[in-house]
């Protein structure tokens, strides 16, 4: 759906990103994963059409972003990070009038509204003006804004920012909604947690430069140190923490209570994998082996720890 | 046989900016206080103008001379208050949406650059043409004294429009060019000023110092006159004379530089081919500044890419 090459962007001296190249697959939920002025809202904008990258290039569906902006803009839906609204309309009006921007024929309005309304939880809101409505529900709207004409892709730029607990919640459903519908989303944010639960795979940028682009999954797998895991014993718990003090790749050996050890470990799933049947080779009866943390945190901070000891 | 008249797509003709910027102008309060406020000025100074007429001259004066005297001041008045409002409805439609973070969404529409910036001109402008509209009426009782021809008439509501497309040209073109509201509304309000009174002084200094010796000419009109739209709007109603007297400030004749007496074009005429060179200008500028894609780059772009293609074509 997404492909980047080389991208970069030149503001005065300063390059917001430098050489970026990533792709995104179809129906893929995609997190772009940066600190503040990593280069995430820049490289959303370039593939919105909305910013011209000093250098490089980038398809969507198959169309250049400089060369067929039209064709670009007809295939997403674009969500920035901030944005305004008119507040002296309707949110009926609202929509009628990116659907005639978008040249959808209004015939049949009444019930592709209802719809995108009924998706976004705004169906009693129809004829409200939108300034009336909250931070929230604005967000809910500009997501409905951005389906009114089916996109393939939708670029939605940190959609959770200024949000309360309640309406962030409301926020990932949507977009897991979105996901389950088939549509392939790129979605930036700094708050790692709400991307982990919804994104299948992700992109993370740093001081303008691509650190990782690929399957969640794999990203998990890269992690090579820091790993916590938690091993219930059957039994007393001695031997197994005798074991895995000497255990190549083991740090530290915790115990918590009489039957349950936290183990830092360095190594992959094929580590750990090993380690478990070195403690069942060993005669240690084991009745639980898991991951502690792991989460896409972890991983954005190692992988950018690790392009910043470059 | 039965004949095939072409379909006109009204869809493809429709400017969802102008639809939007229609609805949202005319739905505030600001629209009938505008509107209202407009006319009773223009009554007001028709109104005033007739009583001191009479005071002076007393009824037995009825004629042709006091209706002409009170259309120019009403042509005179309205055009000012038109220079007045326009501005103030066109010199921050661009920024405007960047301030309020609008402008984003709206770029990333299919709507064409053109589409945006047409449709913000013109939400403008109908709404000066309704404010003509709405003015007709108080003209139509100057008619009742005589003085003034229908064709004259005519000329001057064009006259109107083209100035307030002029104007709101500029108006759009500023608001485009600085990120600020503020700073593109003094801009637009100091050209229109320059339009209306810089060319005025230039004009007296330079009759007064070389009597037009060395002054650029257009169509034989001295710049700074033909680009007036006061004088233009009175050059309509002098007619072929060149020469018409205006209530309150006396004869004002076009000037003709020495030894072009016979080549002079009514300078209304010059006024609006400038007007409309202007406005061509300034639309086009608006509409790259707009445009997050470079059109030119765009193209040399797309040449490129299709070159490289024919090469690989070739090169299989």
């Amino acid at each position: 759906m997404v492909r980047v090459e080389n991208l970069s962007k030149r503001y005065g001296r300063h390059w917001a990103l430098d050489n970026v190249s990533f792709e995104v697959p179809d129906g893929c939920v995609y997190g772009f994963v940066g600190p503040n002025g990593a280069g995430k809202t820049t490289t959303l904008k370039i593939l919105a059409t909305l910013l011209e990258p000093t250098s490089g290039r980038a398809w969507v569906g198959g169309a250049e972003v400089t060369t067929s902006p039209y064709a670009v803009r007809r295939k997403i839906g674009y969500m920035p990070d901030f944005f305004g609204v008119y507040d002296d309309l309707r949110v009926l009006e609202y929509l009628e009038f990116y659907a005639s921007a978008y040249d959808i024929d209004l015939s049949r309005k009444e019930q592709l509204f209802q719809d995108l309304l009924a998706l976004v939880d705004l169906e009693d809101k129809a004829d409200a003006y939108v300034d009336t409505l909250s931070r929230g529900m604005k967000q809910r709207l500009c997501l409905a804004r951005c389906l009114v004409h089916d996109p393939d892709l939708l670029i939605l730029d940190e959609p959770a920012s200024g949000l309360d607990p309640r309406a962030r919640v409301e926020m990932r459903g949507l977009l897991k909604e979105l996901g389950k519908m088939g549509k392939t989303v790129i979605i930036s944010s700094h708050i790692l947690t709400e991307l982990s639960e919804i994104c299948t795979d992700i992109g993370i940028i740093h001081n303008g430069r691509l650190v990782y682009s690929g399957p969640v999954a794999d990203a998990m797998n890269r992690m090579t140190r820091g790993r916590d895991l938690e091993i219930a014993c059957l039994g007393p718990i001695a031997p197994a923490c005798a074991f895995l003090a000497a255990y190549q790749g083991v740090r530290q050996v915790k115990t918590i209570g009489d039957q349950l050890l936290q183990v830092a470990f360095e190594g992959d799933r094929e580590a750990q994998s090993r380690l478990v049947a070195d403690l069942v080779g060993a005669g240690i009866a084991i009745t639980s082996f898991r991951e502690v943390g792991g989460n896409l945190e972890d991983v954005f901070m190692q992988l950018t720890a690790e392009v910043a000891g470059r | 046989m039965k004949i095939q008249l072409p379909q006109i797509n009204w869809r493809a003709l429709r400017n969802p900016m102008l639809v939007k910027e229609l609805r949202s102008r005319t739905r505030t309060w600001h629209f009938p206080a505008l509107l209202t406020g407009y006319l009773a000025l223009l009554a007001g100074v028709g109104l005033v103008y007739y009583y001191l007429w009479v005071r002076n001259a007393g009824y037995g004066s009825f004629g042709p001379r006091v209706g002409l005297d009170i259309f120019m001041l009403l042509a005179i008045f309205q055009l000012i208050l038109i220079n007045f409002v326009t501005p103030a409805l066109t010199s921050n439609v661009i920024n405007g949406e960047r301030e309020r973070q609008t402008f984003d969404l709206l770029l990333s529409t299919p709507l064409p650059p053109a589409a945006i910036v047409l449709g913000k001109l013109f939400s403008s402008v109908s709404y000066i043409l309704l404010l003509i509209l709405a003015s007709l009426p108080l003209y139509s009782i100057i008619f009742f004294f005589g003085g003034i021809s229908l064709h004259q008439f005519f000329i001057l509501v064009c006259f109107y429009l083209v100035n307030a497309i002029a104007v709101g040209a500029m108006g759009v073109f500023f608001s485009a060019l600085v990120r600020k509201t503020q700073l593109s509304t003094v801009l637009t309000y100091g050209a229109v000023l320059f339009l209306n009174l810089g060319t005025v002084a230039i004009a007296i200094l330079q009759r007064i110092s070389n009597d037009w010796e060395g002054a650029v000419l257009l169509f034989h009109t001295p710049l700074m006159v033909a680009i007036n739209p006061v004088y233009a709007m009175l050059s309509v109603l002098a007619g072929t004379s060149g020469a018409i007297q205006v209530p309150l400030v006396g004869q004002i004749r076009q000037p003709i530089p020495a030894g072009l007496s016979h080549l002079v074009t009514p300078a209304w005429q010059t006024t609006l081919l400038v007007y409309g060179v202007l406005t061509v200008a300034c639309l086009t500028i608006t509409i790259l500044l707009v445009d997050p894609i470079d059109p030119v780059d765009r193209l040399l772009k797309r040449r490129r890419a299709k070159g490289e293609e024919q090469n690989v074509r070739t090169a299989v």
